[in-house]
């Protein structure tokens, strides 16, 4: 269509890239984007054309011609908006204005000059108003402006986006594109990978949301260039600067009383956090930037400010079975275990001890209120050097500090919380982007990421002494139910261990550290070969990641396990435990498995951290080939050479992997009016550190259980007057936590013999096959229609299978220095097998449609519709869980058992085939946007977004007993017992049944409309005011789950789903509450100002 | 051997692709992708949601007599949980039936003293009631056919729907309660999940206007969707229900009702 303007001189042609949501073409970046186009006059002719990009991030201008085809292009472009004027001798010339590149983006901008005619009073410039998307682009994504985001999307960040796009999920908050793991998404920030590598999400903060200039969804990673993920990846671009100064100062505002609220939620139930103060939340977001050097070297800065905020909480209500104390049977020691809260006790001296209340830790507040404090700080910069307008080179870095400290007014607090929580997360990257000729172009990107936590007090900087102890306290609640007369006795639980928390220690807390490396080098070439024009990437990418995984068990890497502690400190300002020495599992009240009771146990571990480094070394070449104007092909090939080490180098899994892309694109008319599109993509995924941090050979992963063997003179419990303290003895901290004071090993542990793998288990893979068609109209609007089929190979299955050719003995880890007690018995350890298997699945099946336009000068639109399903009968590591879900899948969970002729459970039983958890069928996203403009360069927006998306779906599940089992079991127990072998590793003592098909029910689906004003309004020269007001689920719709369930069996043995929740007449489930698949309506402000 | 039939499909589409004429209506073939909406006209049945949506891809051909087209899609009518009326079941024992705020208060102490030496759970015990929760909805594949008059850029049209009426109810129970039998007081407590499909092709007829421009169109019709809707029957009292299903011996087969419902519908084209 054309484009009829009549002016004098040059024409000014407005585009619309605003609109469009590029398809990724041919060009594989992540920080910047291209345009390319052709220069013909009015009959087709290709003419000689200069180009002129400018644009206050690019330093200086871009000045390109075109070739003898007529053609140009224009790489490594920084995000934002450009101005391109083209001209021709004797042919008027053109100028576009506002002509956006978004990051990785590819447009395609067309233009038919007109040749000037002397005798006419007018010229006419006719040509393509709008750009078009490149149709050899390599990926398919979305991209999202900064303008954009404020206007429609709400957040600046990568959720927001993910949330707009057709094909992409929201799992727990988590992107899930394409039906890949959730976990699997790669997050790009500049190009560097800001991924928890242990996590597989972002939880850090590493951006300011003023600070971003453009994100792209990237749905389907076809270039060769990317690796390392089964889903697709989000990139995002940080400003750059520019010759001018300018900055923003934003203030986002919260507050509690905004928003709406939900039937049924209470807030007053005495629940930790049930009360919250309705304190304004603000966060003030400021940028900075400018140039250091005109041309030449341009900083940005920007930091994340807010005030420490203080909350008011309330513990829960109290149970009454953590007031008890453990008790041991014995009367006369029991009897001084129960005293008065005056009385000061000395340690080690034999006295009469009066009543004591609130024995137990943690729950002595009761329904008391306590202050948290949390603070939080961000700051990130970004240093763009030009060494001329050919190269540049970035330096960029962020880090954010987050502190959360409920160590306020109350007991419980004070005694559990020894020192504030703290993360950390800091990173490093430089870039370099250069031309190297026309038709060469090279990028090179490193960085590296650290992110830690810290529990328990210390100074976040210090070095790390991993000084507080782990302690847990035992369950006093020792009843179980009742024993019907029929069907048989369910198994009665053991008590658990509660866990206090690292307790009362000096200097630092203990470390959780993740770290991330990652280089690459990408070259870029345009090369006519074989009558056929070739655009070349070639490089090579290296990532590496460890994790520290919080291996150590607090101070000397010992657990210990107490019975109580006094609610006071004694005279001396000590805390003072209970301890009578340890007689036998089952004996004065110590528990079956012995771990809980008085008698203090300890847990020995042995080792250095645990440490798994993981890499992923790739060298890829990817052609994307220009048959003729209707044709084009892309073929490419990644190998991936993936590893997982030890802290000592020895190597954990190592596989090397091909992955071929393809692609095959038809254009019906040759102007990139209607596309269609073929794709083939092997995805390659690495090794997720979650995964591979169960197969560290760490010594962390060994144990040694001590039991209490007494202070010096502390006698046997029960066994003489011993001044009337019958054995008991209170210890101080240092005299529990001293090992010497334990011995008689009860047990080894040893995880490395027991986690069997293949040396060469293969990482995970998703083939994707994929059909598109893309209609773009001339006035800007398109439709694009694409049907993807994903199939995942090469999943682990997990064997846990209780047969004795699978049993291991547990060895002596502490060398000899703990031999086990004349009581104790070796133990032979159970092994897991983890394999790859075609007997699990997972497919997805999708369709996505999507279509944006224009209606005026103000008003556009965007709709979005997806259909997708997600099957299998595994999970394959996806859950909400970031850590992934690598359990032994149900189909190999003791399948030799269950296969037995005697049980007889059917594999629909174990581990059916239905919706995987993450299969959301449909999501709808429309919008509609009218931007007004206001003054010179002022705007103000209102936007309607209507989402629509389907419901989550559940199976009803159950811990079926394993009765006959456990039963072999004992029997093989006594065996060993009597003729003094060692013992057989104990089963599971339930299994996961399923009753219905996988995923057959389904929450409601849910829908909301949300509405947003925003603006920029110019105020004084440069200043404009900037802000905006969001109003999510307007009309405070808010979808219900369904109902809690649970099995137990029935009168007649069977097992039988009971439906909990207060609507149905029954108790609360165990959290009280009723869910909500949608938030109740909530507001969100932010004001500033700009310049 | 999968993935080279998937490649050899998916390259032959493509290639398909370069032989598509598309274009405007003055063209002979055309076709285009649509977006649906619909509203029920009648009061709202059998929990469903009274909206649906849809998409479809439409191909066509352009005579002198008018426009004959096919149309491929997907529809889709939600419905949110509801809670069965227990008092609509059948219940020829006359089981006297536990309903939220029955118990204890009314149920006699001979029969609380046998439920409390049954093994049911504790929390059920002091909380007795009875809940049948149910989630209705209508989707599936549709196949269309449409003739169309053009009047300039305003068209009448008529067609029939098949398909687009797979019926599916979820449902998962648990109720519970009691009778004097003689001398003896029983009591039953059964539980009961399961899906039941409907799956037909049902014909729906649909007529309405059509309003074209050179990229777009915009059709409002009316729809009857038929369809044919399942209630599963449980008799209270039966022997507990397994999982799978709570199909006894004493459950009669499941109520089937067709549905002749019309909506309006919306339905927004864009040409390819």
């Amino acid at each position: 269509m054309l484009n009829m303007i009549k002016r004098f001189g040059t024409a000014r042609i407005t585009a619309l890239g605003l609109l469009l949501a590029a398809q990724p073409v041919v060009m594989a970046q992540v920080t910047t984007g291209q345009v390319s186009g052709i220069v013909t006059d009015a009959f087709g002719r290709p003419l000689r054309a200069i180009i002129v990009l400018t644009a206050p991030q690019l330093m200086g201008q871009r000045v390109i011609m075109t070739d003898a085809r007529g053609e140009w292009r224009a790489l490594l472009l920084p995000p934002g908006a450009y101005t391109i004027k083209i001209q021709a001798d004797g042919y008027i010339g053109a100028t576009i204005r506002n002509f956006r590149v978004g990051v990785g983006q590819s447009l395609r901008q067309n233009n038919i000059l007109r040749a000037v005619t002397v005798s006419s009073a007018t010229v006419e410039i006719t040509g393509h108003d709008v750009a078009t998307f490149d149709k050899t682009d390599t990926k398919t994504s979305v991209n999202y402006s900064h303008e954009r985001l404020i206007q429609l999307g709400g957040d600046l960040n990568f959720w927001s986006a993910a949330s707009m796009t057709p094909g992409v999920v929201m799992s727990g908050g988590n992107p899930v594109i394409r039906g890949g793991q959730v976990n699997s998404v790669n997050f790009r920030l500049d190009g560097a990978d800001i991924k928890d590598p242990h996590q597989g999400t972002v939880d850090a903060v590493w951006y300011v949301g003023d600070s971003i200039e453009d994100i792209q969804v990237v749905l389907s990673p076809l270039n060769a260039r990317y690796g390392r993920t089964l889903g697709g990846s989000i990139n995002m671009a940080r400003k750059s600067g520019g010759n001018e100064f300018g900055g923003s100062v934003r203030a986002n505002i919260d507050r509690d009383s905004w928003r709406g609220r939900a039937r049924d939620i209470r807030e007053d139930e005495g629940r930790e956090g049930g009360n919250v103060s309705d304190a304004f939340s603000r966060t003030w977001d400021v940028t900075l930037s400018g140039p250091v050097w005109k041309d030449h070297v341009w900083f940005m800065f920007g930091t994340s400010i807010t005030p420490a905020r203080v909350e008011n909480s309330t513990l829960i209500a109290q149970n009454e079975r953590y007031r008890r104390t453990i008790l041991t049977g014995d009367t006369r020691i029991d009897n001084l275990l129960a005293v008065d809260s005056d009385f000061n006790v000395t340690p080690g001296v034999i006295q009469q001890i009066p009543k004591l209340s609130g024995y137990c830790i943690p729950f002595w507040d009761a329904l008391q209120s306590y202050d948290s404090t949390q603070n939080n700080k961000f700051y990130e910069g970004k240093v763009t050097v030009a060494l001329n307008e050919n190269h540049r080179i970035s330096f960029g870095g962020s880090r954010q500090e987050w502190e959360f400290d409920r160590s306020g007014s109350n007991s419980y607090l004070r005694l559990a919380q020894s020192g504030p929580d703290s993360y950390m997360a800091q990173g490093w990257n430089i870039g370099y982007d250069g031309v190297l000729g026309e038709k060469t172009f090279v990028e090179t990107r490193v960085y590296r990421n650290r992110q830690w936590n810290k529990w328990g007090r210390g100074d976040i900087k210090a070095d790390p002494t991993y000084t507080p102890v782990e302690l847990w306290l035992s369950d006093n609640e020792m009843d179980g139910p009742p024993n019907p007369p029929n069907p048989p006795n369910p198994p009665t639980p053991e008590p658990s261990l509660n866990y206090v928390g690292r307790f009362a220690g000096l200097g630092g807390g203990s470390l959780n550290e993740r770290n991330s490396l990652n280089a690459s080098v990408n070259l870029t070439m345009f090369r006519d070969f074989w009558h056929l024009s070739h655009n070349i990437d070639v490089g090579v990418d290296y990532y590496m990641s460890d994790v520290r995984d919080g291996s150590r068990h607090g101070q000397n890497n010992r657990i210990v396990s107490i019975g109580g502690i006094y609610e006071e400190k004694d005279k001396d300002g000590d805390w003072l435990f209970p301890t009578i020495l340890w007689r036998a599992p089952g004996l004065f009240g110590q528990s079956e498995n012995g771990n809980n009771g008085l008698a203090p146990v300890m847990w020995q571990y042995y080792g250095v951290d645990g440490f798994v480094k993981n890499t992923d070394a790739a060298i890829y070449i990817n052609d994307q080939i220009t048959i003729n104007s209707r044709w084009n092909i892309m073929l490419g090939l990644r190998f991936d050479q993936i590893k997982s080490e030890n802290t000592d180098g020895s190597a954990i899994f190592s596989t090397n992997n091909f992955s071929p892309r393809f692609v095959l694109t038809y254009d019906v008319l040759g102007e990139s009016s209607r596309v269609f599109k073929f794709s083939y993509n092997r995805m390659q995924s690495d090794y997720p550190q979650s995964f591979t941090n169960n197969f560290a050979d760490t010594l962390v992963r060994k144990y040694v259980k001590l039991v209490w063997t007494g202070l010096p003179g502390q006698p046997i419990p029960g066994e003489g007057f011993d001044g009337g303290m019958f054995g008991l003895r209170f210890v101080t901290l240092p005299e529990l936590i001293d090992i010497n004071n334990y011995g008689r090993a009860q047990e080894y542990y040893d995880s490395s013999v027991q986690y069997i793998r293949d040396l060469n288990l293969k990482p995970m893979y998703n083939d994707e096959f994929a059909l598109e068609y893309r209609r773009t109209y001339s006035s800007g609007k398109y439709i694009r229609l694409a049907y993807v089929y994903r199939k995942e190979g090469n999943i682990w299955g997990g064997s846990h299978d209780y047969l004795p050719d699978n049993w291991v003995p547990i060895l002596d880890p502490s060398n000899g220095k703990y031999p086990l007690d004349n009581d104790a018995h070796q133990m032979l350890g159970q092994t897991h097998v983890y394999f790859n298997t075609d007997e699990l699945w997972r497919d997805y099946h999708g369709v996505e449609l999507e279509s944006a336009g224009r209606i005026n000068s103000i008003f556009s639109w965007n709709f979005s519709y997806s259909y997708s399903r997600l099957r299998g009968n595994s999970e394959a590591g996806d859950s909400y869980s970031s850590f992934g879900n690598f359990a032994p899948p149900g189909y190999f969970m003791l399948k030799s058992y269950f296969e037995r002729p005697d049980i007889n459970v059917s594999m629909d039983q174990r581990s059916p085939g239905g919706a995987l958890i993450n299969d959301y069928p449909h999501k709808v996203r429309a919008s509609l946007l009218a931007v007004v403009p206001v003054a010179k360069s002022g705007w103000i927006s209102y936007a309607a977004i209507f989402n629509y998306d389907a419901g989550a779906n559940w199976t009803p599940t159950y811990p079926a007993s394993l009765e006959l089992l456990r039963k072999e079991y004992n029997a093989l127990r006594l065996e060993a017992l009597a003729f003094n072998k060692p013992l057989p590793p104990s089963p599971p003592s339930t299994w996961t049944k399923f009753y219905s098909q996988r995923g057959a029910y389904h929450a409601n689906d849910t829908y909301s409309l949300n509405l947003r004003i925003a603006w920029e309004i110019p105020v004084w020269n440069r200043v404009k005011a900037m802000g905006d007001l969001s109003i999510y689920n307007v009309f405070n719709k808010i979808q219900e789950y369904s109902y809690n369930t649970e099995f137990v069996p029935n009168s007649v043995g069977l097992d039988s789903l009971y439906l909990l929740g207060e609507r149905f007449g029954r108790s609360r489930n165990a959290e009280g509450l009723e869910a909500y698949a949608t938030l109740p309506r909530q507001i969100y402000v932010s004001a500033g100002i700009k310049f | 051997m999968k993935a080279c039939k998937y490649f050899c499909i998916g390259a032959t589409l493509a290639l398909l692709g370069a032989f598509v004429q598309v274009g405007a209506q003055e063209t002979f073939f055309f076709s285009g992708v649509k977006v649906r909406g619909g509203v029920q006209l009648a009061s709202r049945e059998d929990n469903l949601s009274s909206v649906f949506m849809g998409f479809g891809l439409e191909a066509g051909c352009a005579f002198r007599f008018g426009r004959l087209s096919g149309e491929a899609g997907f529809s889709y009518k939600p419905g949110n949980q509801y809670l069965r009326d227990l008092s609509l079941m059948p219940n020829p024992d006359d089981w006297i039936i536990i309903y939220p705020g029955y118990w204890p208060d009314r149920v006699p102490n001979e029969v609380i003293d046998i439920i409390n030496s049954s093994y049911w759970p504790k929390e059920k015990k002091t909380d007795l009631s009875s809940v049948d929760s149910r989630k209705n909805q209508l989707d599936g594949l549709y196949f269309r056919a449409a003739y169309e008059k053009p009047f300039q850029h305003i068209g009448l049209r008529v067609g029939v729907q098949v398909g687009g009426s797979d019926f599916r109810q979820e449902y998962i129970a648990d109720i519970s309660g009691w009778r004097k039998l003689g001398n003896d007081n029983q009591i039953f407590n059964d539980t009961y999940n399961g899906i039941h499909n409907k799956n037909q092709l049902s014909i729906s007829p649909f007529g309405g206007i059509s309003i074209s421009s050179e990229n777009y169109f915009l059709e409002i019709q009316l729809i009857g969707v038929s369809y044919t809707m399942v209630d599963y029957i449980h008799v209270p009292g039966t022997e507990p229900g397994k999982h799978g299903g709570g199909h006894t011996l004493f459950d009669p087969p499941p109520n089937k009702y067709k549905r002749f419902v019309p909506h309006i519908e919306f339905t927004l084209g864009f040409r390819l």
